[in-house]
C-alpha cells in the first residue's frame, strides 16, 4: 500500500508541474503578435488589409492603437494593444458608412489618415457612389462616423483614393487633404466648404494613369506631410503611380489660401513608384529621408531635407520571388541601433512553399544598404499577401497617456486575414511589452 | 494359591482348547502360572461356549464354577445373567445381589439394582383368583442354593430340575449381556497399570481384573526398580484375557516419583513438544542424567524444575504448585483453526489455543488470512478463562482493488506521457523562440501543448482518484467478524486424595 501511495503522490506531484498556464504565459509574449478580427467583426476572414496606426494612446495602460479596415467589405475595427501586449479589438459601429456607399456593403475603406490633435481619423472610399466619398470617424469609447465631404463638382474619379490630415495652412484645425486618382483637394481647417484642389501641374504629375486608376486596382495612394526645410511648415507628399514611370511630387500649400503648388517631383520608370510611402531617419542624422516603394521589384530612398537635386537611391534589396516588392514601405527601428530601417514589403512572395504568402524584408545600414532579416509568417499560408501593407506603430514604453510619453516602432504588417506586430523582430530589438 | 473345581470339565478335548486359546494370552515371561486361574478361564469359556447355544443353565453352571476358582464378580453377574435367559428369575435375582455384595463399586451397580427390583416385582405372587377360578398349583420356591459368600462355594450346583419362575408374566427386561474379563497381574505385584498413555493417569495397580470396553487398548505397566511394559489388547463381552506380566528389575534407569498438592497437573520432560507424558502423582523411569521437568495446570504457575537421575535409585519429588493469579483467553470457533490471538498487539498463539494473560483490561486481536480481523477488549478476571468464540467474516477479495489500482497507474503513466509531450511541445516554444524564430500567438503548439498539460493534469486527476478509490476498496471491509464471549471461573478447593492432600479445581461454565 506504500508503494500505491508513493505513485499516487509522485504523479499528483507530476501533475501539479505540468501547468497549462504555462503556455499562456508564453503565448502573450511571442515575438510576434497575430491580431485577428474581434468577435462579431463584419469579415472575419477579411481582416488585417488596411492599417492605420494611430500616433498615440489615450490612456497609461495602452501600448499602441491602430484603426484595421477589411479589404472586401466596409468594416472597420480599432485595435487597442495593452502595455503587456494584450489585444483588445473594437468593432466600429458605422452605420453612416452604409448609405453613402449605397448600400454596397463590399466597398471598403481603403485608406486612412489620423487626424492629428483632433482624435479623430479620415476615411476614404474612393469607390463609392462611383466617385468616391469621404468620412470622418470620432474615436471615443464608442467611435462615430460621418460623412465628410462630397466629391467636388468636376467629379474626379475615386475620390478618396488617397487621405492625409495636418497643419499646412495656419495655426487653426488641421488640413484635410483628399486626393482622387487625378487631383489632389486640401480642405482648410477641415472645413468641408473650404475645399481647395490644387492646380495641375506637368512638373507633379497627380493622375494615375492606366489601369491602375481603374476602380479596385490601385486601392490607394499614399500622402505624406512632411516638415519644410528652414522651418517653413509642412510640406505633401503625393505618390502617384503611373505606366509610363511613378512620380512622387512635393507641394508646397500657401498658409492662407490653401493653394498647394508645385515644389519638384521624383520620378522612375517604375510603373509602381510611389505606390507607397514613409518617412524615416535612416541615415541617424535627424532628419527624416523618404522611403519610396516602387513595386514590382524596388524601393528607394530620399536623403533629406528633401530637395529637387536629391538622389533617389535604390534600397539594396535581394531579389524577391513576388512581383510586388516594394508594394508597402515603413521606417521602424528594429535592431536598437539608431538610425531606422527600412520594412519593404513583398506580398507576392512565396514563402515556404506557399504561392502569395509574402514576406517584408528589413534593411538596415546608414544607406540602407544591408538587409538585416526578412520578416514572414510562422507558418506562411497561400494568398495571405502578408506584407500588403507595412506600417511602424508607436508602442508606449512610458509616459503612456501622457505629453512624455516614450515610444518605440514596432513594425506592424497586415495580410488580408491578420495584422501583425513584431515585438521583437530580431535577436537584437528589445521588446517593449511589460512583463 | 491353586484351586481345584470341584466339578470335572464337561469335555476334556474342548477345555484344552480353551486353555491353549487363553493361555496365549499369558505372556512367555509368565513365570508363575496361576492354575485356578487356568481352570477359572476354562469354566468360563465353557460357560461362554453354553450361553452362545443357549445352554443358559449349563452356562450358569460354568459361571458359578469358574466363580469357585477365581471369585470374579463378573462371574457372578455372567451367572446371574444366564439364569435370567434361562428364566430362573429367583436365581438370577439372587446372583445379581450377590455380584453387588461382592463388588459394591461396580460401575454397573445402579443398573444391577434396576435390575433387582424388576426381577423382584416379577416374582410377586400375583394377585387373588376371583372366587370362580380354580387356584392355581402352588408353584414351588425356589431353591435359595447361592453360596454366602464369594469365598464360599455354593453348597450344590443349582438344581436343573427347579421349577421356573411363578410369574406367568412374560418377561419385558431389556437384555443384558455378560461381562467380559480382563485380568492383569504382574510380578511383581502391585505395579501401575496405565491404559494407552499415561496421561490420562494410573488406572489400577496389579492384580486386577474387571471388564474393559471392548476395543484395543494399550497397556503400560510400571513399577519401581523394573523395567516398563507394554501390551496391546482387545478385551471382548465373551472372553476372559489374562495379562500376566513378569516385570524385569531395571538397573540402569532411575525412577521418580512426581506428586504435588495439584492433582493431575501435566508433567513434561526435558521438552514440551512431544506434549506431555502424565500427570501428577506421576512415576516412571527416566535415563541417568540431567532432566528438566514441566508441571502445568491450569489455575496454577507453571514449575518447571532440574533433577539429576542417578542409575537404579529411586527418589521421590514433591513440588507445591502455587495459584495462579492470571486469567487466561482461549480463542476457538468454528473456522478458528490457524488465526493468530494477538493481545494487546503482541503475538500470542495460534488458534485453537489459550494464552494466559495478566488480569485487566486487554486488547484482543484475532487475525486470519482471507477474513476479516475481530477485534475487541476483554476485561479478564483473575482465574477467570474467557473464551472467544470467533465467526470468522470473509475479507472481500482484493483483485478489484488491484485492478482499480493497475488502471489508476495506466492512467497516470498515460498522464506522464501525455505530460511528457506538454513539456516537449513547451520547449520547443521557447527554443523557436530563443532561436529568432518569428513565433506567434496563433502558433498550432499553444493549443496542442494546452491540450496535451490539461490532459496530462486530467489523467493525473482521474489517476489518483481512481488511486484514491483503489486504495479505498483496499481498505475496505466485509462484516466484521465476531466473537462470543464465554467466561469460566477457575476456583481452588482443599481436597485429600490416596496420594496426599492438595487443591482441586472447580469451574463454573
Amino acid at each position: 500500500m506504500r508503494v500505491t501511495l508513493g505513485l499516487v503522490y509522485a504523479a499528483v506531484a507530476l501533475g501539479a508541474g505540468c501547468d497549462w498556464r504555462d503556455f499562456d504565459s508564453i503565448q502573450t509574449h511571442t515575438p510576434v503578435l497575430s491580431v485577428s478580427a474581434p468577435s462579431h467583426f463584419a469579415a472575419s476572414d477579411d481582416f488585417g488589409r488596411y492599417l492605420l496606426p494611430l500616433s498615440g494612446p489615450a490612456a497609461d495602460s495602452t501600448g499602441g492603437t491602430f484603426v484595421v479596415s477589411a479589404e472586401s467589405q466596409a468594416a472597420l475595427a480599432l485595435i487597442n494593444v495593452d502595455a503587456t501586449g494584450q489585444v483588445h479589438g473594437q468593432n466600429v459601429d458605422a452605420p453612416a458608412l452604409e448609405p453613402a456607399i449605397g448600400g454596397d456593403v463590399s466597398l471598403p475603406v481603403t485608406a486612412m489618415a489620423e487626424v492629428p490633435g483632433a482624435n479623430q481619423v479620415l476615411l476614404g472610399v474612393p469607390d463609392a457612389n462611383g466617385t468616391g466619398a469621404v468620412y470622418l470617424m470620432t474615436l471615443a469609447a464608442t467611435p462615430t462616423i460621418a460623412a465628410f465631404a462630397t466629391p467636388p463638382t468636376t467629379a474626379p474619379t475615386r475620390f478618396g483614393l488617397g487621405v492625409a490630415a495636418g497643419q499646412l495652412a495656419g495655426a487653426d484645425a488641421p488640413e484635410l487633404v483628399v486626393a482622387s486618382s487625378s487631383d489632389l483637394t486640401i480642405f482648410l481647417d477641415g472645413d468641408a466648404t473650404k475645399g481647395v484642389t490644387a492646380p495641375a501641374d506637368p512638373a507633379c504629375p497627380l493622375v494615375v494613369s492606366g489601369g491602375l486608376s481603374d476602380e479596385g486596382k490601385l486601392p490607394n495612394r499614399p500622402i505624406l506631410l512632411a516638415p519644410r526645410p528652414m522651418g517653413l511648415g509642412e510640406q505633401l507628399i503625393v505618390g502617384t503611380p503611373a505606366t509610363t514611370g511613378g512620380n512622387v511630387s512635393i507641394w508646397a500649400v500657401d498658409a492662407t489660401t490653401g493653394v498647394a503648388s508645385c515644389a519638384f517631383s521624383y520620378t522612375q520608370p517604375d510603373a509602381g513608384f510611389g505606390m507607397a510611402l514613409a518617412l524615416g531617419d535612416f541615415d541617424g542624422d535627424g532628419v527624416p529621408d523618404l522611403l519610396i516603394g516602387s513595386p514590382p521589384s524596388h524601393a528607394f530612398w530620399v536623403h533629406g531635407p528633401l530637395s529637387a537635386t536629391s538622389q533617389v537611391t535604390p534600397v539594396t534589396l535581394t531579389a524577391g520571388s513576388g512581383t510586388a516588392l516594394g508594394a508597402s514601405v515603413a521606417a521602424a527601428n528594429v535592431d536598437g541601433v539608431p538610425g531606422d530601417e527600412a520594412l519593404v514589403g513583398d506580398p507576392d512572395a512565396v514563402r515556404g512553399g506557399a504561392n502569395l504568402s509574402g514576406e517584408v524584408h528589413v534593411v538596415g545600414g546608414a544607406s540602407l544598404d544591408t538587409e538585416q532579416t526578412i520578416l514572414h509568417r510562422q507558418s506562411p499560408s497561400s494568398s495571405d499577401a502578408f506584407g500588403v501593407e507595412a506600417h511602424a506603430l508607436p508602442f508606449c514604453t512610458s509616459g503612456c497617456g501622457t505629453a512624455t510619453a516614450v515610444t518605440q516602432n514596432v513594425p506592424l504588417v497586415a495580410s488580408t486575414t491578420h495584422a501583425f506586430l513584431f515585438f521583437h523582430p530580431e535577436l537584437r530589438s528589445t521588446d517593449p511589452r511589460t512583463k | 494359591m491353586y484351586s481345584q473345581s470341584r466339578r470335572p470339565p464337561l469335555g476334556l478335548a474342548f477345555a484344552i482348547g480353551l486353555f491353549v486359546s487363553v493361555l496365549g494370552a499369558r505372556t512367555f515371561a509368565d513365570d508363575a502360572p496361576d492354575k485356578d486361574l487356568k481352570l477359572a478361564k476354562e469354566s468360563f469359556e465353557a460357560a461362554q461356549t453354553a450361553f452362545v447355544r443357549e445352554e443358559y443353565e449349563k452356562a450358569a453352571d460354568r459361571f458359578l464354577n469358574a466363580f469357585e476358582h477365581k471369585p470374579y464378580p463378573a462371574f457372578l453377574f455372567n451367572a446371574a445373567v444366564a439364569f435370567e435367559k434361562a428364566k430362573r428369575l429367583v436365581q438370577a435375582k439372587e446372583y445379581f445381589e450377590r455380584y453387588l455384595s461382592t463388588d459394591p463399586g461396580a460401575t454397573d451397580a445402579a443398573q444391577v439394582r434396576a435390575r433387582i427390583d424388576a426381577l423382584a416385582k416379577l416374582l410377586l405372587p400375583p394377585p387373588a383368583p376371583p372366587p370362580a377360578a380354580p387356584s392355581p398349583e402352588p408353584v414351588a420356591p425356589p431353591v435359595a442354593g447361592a453360596p454366602a459368600s464369594p469365598g464360599a462355594p455354593p453348597a450344590a450346583a443349582p438344581p436343573p430340575v427347579t421349577p421356573p419362575t411363578p410369574s406367568a408374566a412374560p418377561l419385558v427386561l431389556p437384555s443384558f449381556d455378560t461381562k467380559g474379563l480382563v485380568v492383569i497381574d504382574s510380578k511383581p505385584q502391585g505395579a501401575t497399570i496405565y491404559l494407552n498413555d499415561k496421561t490420562s493417569g494410573p488406572f489400577a495397580k496389579t492384580p486386577w481384573h474387571g471388564s474393559l470396553e471392548p476395543k484395543p487398548v494399550r497397556l503400560i505397566l510400571e513399577s519401581k526398580g523394573f523395567k516398563p511394559e507394554e501390551r496391546s489388547v482387545t478385551p471382548e463381552s465373551d472372553k476372559l484375557v489374562d495379562i500376566y506380566i513378569a516385570l524385569s528389575e531395571e538397573h540402569y534407569l532411575g525412577w521418580i516419583e512426581v506428586t504435588s498438592n495439584a492433582v493431575g497437573a501435566l508433567i513434561y520432560i526435558d521438552t514440551k513438544d512431544i506434549g506431555a507424558i502424565g500427570r501428577t502423582p506421576f512415576t516412571g523411569h527416566l535415563k541417568p542424567g540431567q532432566h528438566t521437568i514441566y508441571m502445568e495446570k491450569q489455575g496454577y504457575v507453571a514449575v518447571e524444575q532440574t533433577i539429576e537421575v542417578k542409575p537404579g535409585t529411586a527418589t521421590q519429588y514433591a513440588w507445591p504448585m502455587q495459584t495462579s493469579n492470571s486469567g487466561w483467553i482461549n480463542v476457538a470457533g468454528r473456522g478458528a483453526t490457524g488465526a493468530r490471538l494477538l493481545v494487546d498487539r503482541m503475538f500470542a498463539c495460534v488458534a485453537p489455543c489459550r494464552t494466559e494473560v495478566a488480569p485487566g483490561r486487554h486488547k484482543v486481536v484475532v487475525e486470519k488470512a482471507g477474513m476479516e480481523d475481530y477485534a475487541g477488549e476483554i476485561e479478564v478476571a483473575r482465574t477467570i478463562e474467557t473464551t472467544i468464540d470467533v465467526q470468522f467474516s470473509p475479507r472481500p477479495p482484493r483483485t478489484r482493488a488491484i485492478s482499480t489500482a493497475v488502471t489508476a497507474l495506466v492512467i497516470v503513466g498515460a498522464g506522464a506521457y501525455v505530460g511528457h509531450l506538454a513539456s516537449q511541445t513547451k520547449d520547443g516554444l521557447n527554443a523557436d523562440i530563443k532561436a529568432g524564430l518569428p513565433i506567434d500567438n496563433t502558433d498550432s503548439r499553444f493549443l496542442r501543448g494546452k491540450l496535451e498539460a490539461i490532459g496530462a493534469d486530467v489523467l493525473f486527476g482521474f489517476g489518483a482518484l481512481i488511486g484514491i478509490s483503489a486504495v479505498a476498496t483496499f481498505l475496505s471491509h466485509g462484516p466484521d467478524s465476531t466473537g462470543a464471549l464465554d467466561q469460566k471461573s477457575l476456583g481452588l478447593a482443599p481436597t485429600v486424595s490416596p496420594d496426599g492432600g492438595g487443591l482441586a479445581a472447580w469451574g463454573r461454565f
